[in-house]
């Protein structure tokens, strides 16, 4: 049997394998695929995770076809030690595979970048943490919700600050309107994770870390801390909810009445947060 | 004792040439060193956090650092001179020059000891400026004691060809020493 | 190249031997009491410093014990003693280059054969203490919500994990093989500078000892990357995590430096770059990353010891710092360091195939450019490690290209093990099995790399336990794969004994089983919603925690097998091994086992390359001169 025939073969054996598994996560894996929809920032990363897995398991397939192919046709004789063909390269398929692999790899990029700044499904694009201050690549348009996430060892507290800089320890949002996290942190260094939300967003001492999102659904979602912050970082965890819009004023008056006392003595809404941190303790 | 080198006939030569190689090497991993507090100097300095990168009266005496300066590029000179001296007359000529250098390169220990330790300034409300002032004093201080010794173990080697091997290293050590601290001087004392 | 008209001295100078000269023992008593004089001349200096005073605790202390520490115990190895003799113009105090016996295992010796074999004692050593806090760390995640460990202990376990696999085990395969067979392969008899050959060894194990002394104090809580300001706040183990770091830095860059010495200028005549085997091509660019990374790191790592100690302000953000700081520096260095775990497998297992598959290494040529490529591009990437941390988010589309980039010379080294097996003549053996599989979980481990270098799809999984699964994939499955093929591979050359092969067989299979039933699932969970690092997790996780945690203890039982073979076969069945018992072209394979003391009987040239099989007019690989005897013999 010479060459040409085994590389036939392997390859038929590739592409029928590249096919089944395509559909496979297509109609199965696909529907299901984490984080899901709550949000439009879930929505792009469940459709980038989609595109990934339908580019990147025909590559594993083929390498691992190969592989198999090899491993099982080429074995060494019972008995003897013979050597195979001294073959050293081929310089066309070489060159082929560098093209392919780097053309691969280009389109990876820039489905992703497109993804990264414009994405489809929201305005402002898919990527949170966007960074100290407005970012002039990504930023939505329109008036969105301002939500100051303020971690600190080991609780959330979330402020609002166009509701009279009101602070809560529940998250709640209006379903259907951007929300702009300002994520930061008093102490040591957190990350907002808001999984249903397809938010994640480090939480730094002095940094005003940005991040936005709409959510579509309304329902609970889970906030867990996401950087290793000490102690109690694994009990770092709580809820939010997404509200009707008219459930959210109702929940942000009722806040706004209960806290009124603490609201009262509170600074103005600004990037550092005091207290300064402790240098030790805490 | 002939354990390490199996003879001195072969080494000789391979020996030079392997303190050479190894002098450049590690001439470029510590530069990376240095980038660090490059990157944290001008890092810090875009940030500015708080306003507090340069607070007033936190800053380290640019006369002292001009002296350390000077006396670390005079250090290398004569070290220079010695390592010319000695291709042009033997080792029996380096020993003089190189022993002024060490001295330059002692008194700028000292000096930079003094920086160090009695920088003007407390470290713990120094802002940026002064903590990357402190760092990088710290790692040139340590940097100039190894300069040193490596200097004076030239110097007291008996002439060998062993020395004719290590000068270069040892030089392009010092002058790699003087470049590094006029680059860090200027960002310290002059921008 | 021309120190090979080298005599060979008649015997190595007969080695100082008893307890009472320089060895271990006394460095270890050099340590405990250079550590106990810098405990007190810091809390005497410490005293009058007001910030020590406001805090329970003296850094400065611990810093100048660990410090001074380190002296007497590299005094005590006998290190120390050349570095001095050269002060006062001798040439004395060498090191000696090799004793008999088991004792000079535990001496600084100047014997690369004896390094070699230190290292593979030492990092085993610490690659199994690092294992069994992974077997605590699964032992926690049993159960959803009810902590086996206090959250101090558990994040204890979780750090020194972390730190003793990524800091001690970095050089699991340039430390017992580079230095061991690189000299053997390009035909030199040393490494360029055996003497620091010997002060990189020791200080493994030194911080080794620092590292494990951090439990004394409670430990650290930062896992292995010391992100401030819990660094800058945590207690004294901190001090410990990064004088381990520093010292694992130091260690680094001296042996990056002599392995890149050696592979420069000893390389016997005949030995072309084209020649140069592919493993001492992965040593050699693992060196490059090892000289210019670990720099960075020790920049870092001081700025965190002057925070804690002085009070500067390089990570404080109130105080004019910036905590974004250290996470630049210090991926700066992390990143190639994921890279200085990489190389040296692929170096191994492309080593390995041409063996076991008869035929030359397919594209020799492409797989150097691939690891030069990954050399390059692993200093461009680090901020990958920052895609949500908050710095300038305009940086990301760039960091997101050259991650993704970096595949493009990795696929090259899977092409040249394709175009190797291909028309083939394979034999199944156990290091033949551990560098196939280390294929398989490469390319699981490198295709998962792809969803965290693209920025939407990070977003969700960084910080999780997808991470978490994809670099384990790649150093567990990658690296230890590889190490295991390499241990089986040349054991019987480096210990003179063979390796149980049907021990061997199911050591390999269970491994390969239950570490893809471990990881894999982590994917998922980390898909779902599982932050790395925690004790609690969400309980619609349990069933698939606890099935990983079941298999990570089988895959720990399968390490046994492992020990239990190196243990049976290295101490009681002791069966010879043959001087090639693969039919390897290799150099190293060409030497008698036990390799002499000086390797080469006489002056080595190389006439062909090392996989010239199925090449019937191949010349062979070297021939030695006549041996050469020492003027007084």
């Amino acid at each position: 049997m010479d060459s040409r025939t085994d590389i036939t073969r392997a390859v038929i054996v590739w592409v029928v394998l590249a096919i089944v598994a395509d559909l496979l996560i297509g109609f199965l894996l696909a529907p299901h695929m984490p984080p899901g929809h709550f949000s439009n920032t879930a929505s792009d990363q469940t459709e980038i995770n989609n595109i990934l897995a339908l580019i990147l398991t025909p590559i594993g397939l083929g390498v691992v076809t190969f592989f198999v192919y090899a491993l099982v046709s080429f074995r060494q004789p019972a008995g003897a030690i013979e050597d195979g063909p001294p073959l050293r390269g081929d310089r066309r398929l070489q060159l082929g595979w560098v093209g392919v692999t780097t053309t691969v790899v280009i389109v990876l990029a820039i489905v992703g970048t497109i993804e990264l700044l414009q994405a489809p499904n929201s305005q402002a694009g898919s990527g949170a943490g966007g960074g100290q201050g407005a970012s002039a690549i990504s930023h939505p348009s329109g008036n969105p919700l301002q939500v100051q996430v303020i971690a600190q060892q080991w609780q959330f507290t979330y402020r609002y600050p166009q509701y009279g800089g009101v602070e809560t320890f529940s998250l709640a949002l209006p379903v259907g309107r951007t929300v702009e996290f300002h994520v930061t942190s008093i102490d040591a260094i957190h990350s907002f994770w808001a999984y249903q939300l397809g938010v994640k967003a480090d939480a730094v001492p002095g940094a005003d870390n940005v991040a936005f999102t709409t959510p579509e659904h309304m329902g609970l979602f889970e906030v867990r801390c996401a950087e290793l912050c000490g102690l109690w970082h694994g009990y770092m965890y709580s809820r939010g909810h997404v509200l009707s819009s008219a459930g959210f004023s109702k929940w942000i008056a009722h806040a706004q009445i209960a806290n009124a006392p603490a609201t009262h003595y509170l600074p103005k809404y600004a990037h550092v947060y005091y207290p300064l941190p402790l240098q030790r303790g805490g | 004792m002939t354990d390490i080198t199996p003879t001195a006939a072969d080494t000789a030569e391979l020996e030079a040439r392997n303190q050479s190689t190894a002098g450049r090497l590690f001439v470029a991993a510590d530069a990376f060193l240095f980038l660090g507090f490059l990157f944290a100097y001008l890092y810090l300095r875009a940030l500015n956090n708080n306003d507090l990168w340069n607070p007033h009266g936190q800053n380290p005496s640019g006369t002292m650092g001009a002296v350390v300066l000077v006396l670390v590029v005079v250090a290398a000179a004569f070290v220079h001179v010695a390592s010319g001296r000695m291709a042009a007359a033997g080792p029996a000529a380096f020993r003089a020059p190189a022993a002024a250098g060490l001295a330059a390169a002692l008194a700028a220990t000292v000096l930079a000891g003094t920086q160090l330790f009695r920088p003007g300034f407390s470290p713990s409300h120094a802002g940026g400026l002064g903590s990357v002032f402190i760092g990088f004093i710290a790692f040139y201080f340590l940097h100039l004691i190894g300069g040193v010794y490596w200097l004076e173990t030239q110097i007291v080697q008996r002439p060998s060809d062993i020395l004719r091997g290590s000068v270069p290293p040892c030089l392009l050590y010092w002058w790699y020493l003087a470049v590094v601290l006029a680059i860090f001087s200027v960002l310290f004392y002059l921008v | 190249m021309s120190h090979t008209e080298t005599p060979a001295p008649a015997t190595p100078a007969a080695g100082r031997s008893g307890i009472l000269t320089f060895n271990l023992l006394w460095g270890l008593v050099g340590l405990v009491v250079g550590y106990a004089i810098g405990l007190w001349i810091g809390h005497r200096m410490g005293s009058r410093f007001d910030w020590v005073a406001e805090t329970d605790y003296n850094d400065v202390a611990i810093l100048i014990g660990y410090a001074l520490g380190t002296l007497g115990y590299l005094f005590g190895l006998g290190i120390l003693n050349h570095p001095i003799a050269r002060m006062f113009g001798r040439s004395g105090g060498d090191i000696a280059k090799s004793s008999t016996g088991w004792s000079r295992y535990a001496r600084a010796s100047t014997d690369h054969k004896v390094i070699g074999n230190q290292y593979l004692i030492g990092i085993g050593i610490f690659f199994f203490i690092g294992g069994l806090n992974a077997m605590l760390i699964r032992t926690e995640l049993l159960h959803p919500n009810s902590p086996t460990f206090s959250p101090g202990q558990y994040l204890t376990i979780v750090g020194l994990h972390g730190a003793m696999m990524i800091m001690m085990v970095s050089s699991i395969i340039l430390g017992p093989f580079g230095h061991f067979f690189v000299p053997l392969m390009i035909g030199s008899r040393r490494m360029a500078f055996p003497r620091l050959e010997a002060l990189s060894f020791w200080l493994l194990p030194l911080a080794g000892v620092v590292l494990m002394s951090t439990i004394a104090y409670g430990g650290f809580p930062t896992g292995w990357t010391g992100y401030p300001t819990l660094g800058s706040q945590a207690d004294s183990g901190m001090d410990g995590y990064l004088v381990a770091f520093a010292l694992v830095g130091i260690g680094m860059i001296l042996n990056a430096l002599n392995m890149l010495v050696t592979v420069f200028n000893h390389r016997a005549p005949g030995m072309t770059w084209a020649r140069l085997p592919i493993f001492v091509w992965s040593m050699l660019t693992t060196s490059v990353l090892m000289l210019l990374g670990p720099p960075m790191l020790l920049a870092a790592v001081v700025m965190e010891m002057l925070d804690r100690t002085s009070g500067t302000a390089f990570f404080s953000s109130s105080s004019g710092g910036s905590p974004f700081l250290w996470e630049n520096l210090f991926w700066f260095f992390g990143h190639p360091e994921v890279y200085i775990l990489a190389l040296p497998g692929f170096g191994i297992v492309l080593e390995i195939l041409p063996v076991f598959a008869r035929k030359p290494l397919w594209g020799q040529r492409l797989a150097i450019a691939g690891m030069l490529g990954v050399t390059l591009l692993s200093f461009m990437v680090w901020q990958h490690h920052l895609f949500v941390s908050g710095i300038n988010s305009s940086l990301r589309p760039f960091y997101m290209f050259t991650t993704e980039l970096i595949s493009v010379p990795t696929g090259f080294i899977f092409l040249c093990g394709i175009g190797t097996l291909w028309r083939a003549k394979i034999r199944y053996t156990v290091p033949m099995l551990f560098a196939l599989a280390f294929f398989f979980n490469f390319l699981i481990g490198g295709l998962s790399g792809v969803y965290l270098s693209d920025v939407p799809s990070d977003v969700s999984l960084h910080g999780s336990f997808f991470v978490m699964a994809h670099f384990h994939y790649t150093i567990m499955g990658g690296l230890v794969f590889a190490f295991f093929a390499g241990i089986y591979y040349w054991l019987p050359k480096m210990a003179g004994v063979e390796l149980n092969e049907r021990l061997g067989k199911i050591h390999f299979w269970t491994t390969f089983v239950f570490f893809n039933s471990t990881f894999l699932p982590l994917f998922a969970v980390g898909m779902l919603g599982m932050p790395r690092r925690v004790a609690t997790y969400a309980p619609h996780l349990q069933f698939l925690n606890d099935w990983v945690s079941i298999s990570a203890f089988l895959l720990g039982a399968s390490m046994l097998v492992f020990l239990a073979n190196f243990v049976w076969s290295l101490l009681v069945a002791r069966i010879p091994a043959a001087a090639n018992p693969w039919m390897a072209r290799s150099l190293e394979w060409q030497l008698p086992t036990p390799v002499p003391v000086w390797d080469f009987d006489g002056p080595v040239r190389i006439l062909a390359g090392p996989y010239e099989y199925g090449n019937p007019a191949a010349p062979p690989v070297m021939e030695l001169g006549p041996p050469i005897v020492a003027a007084g013999d």
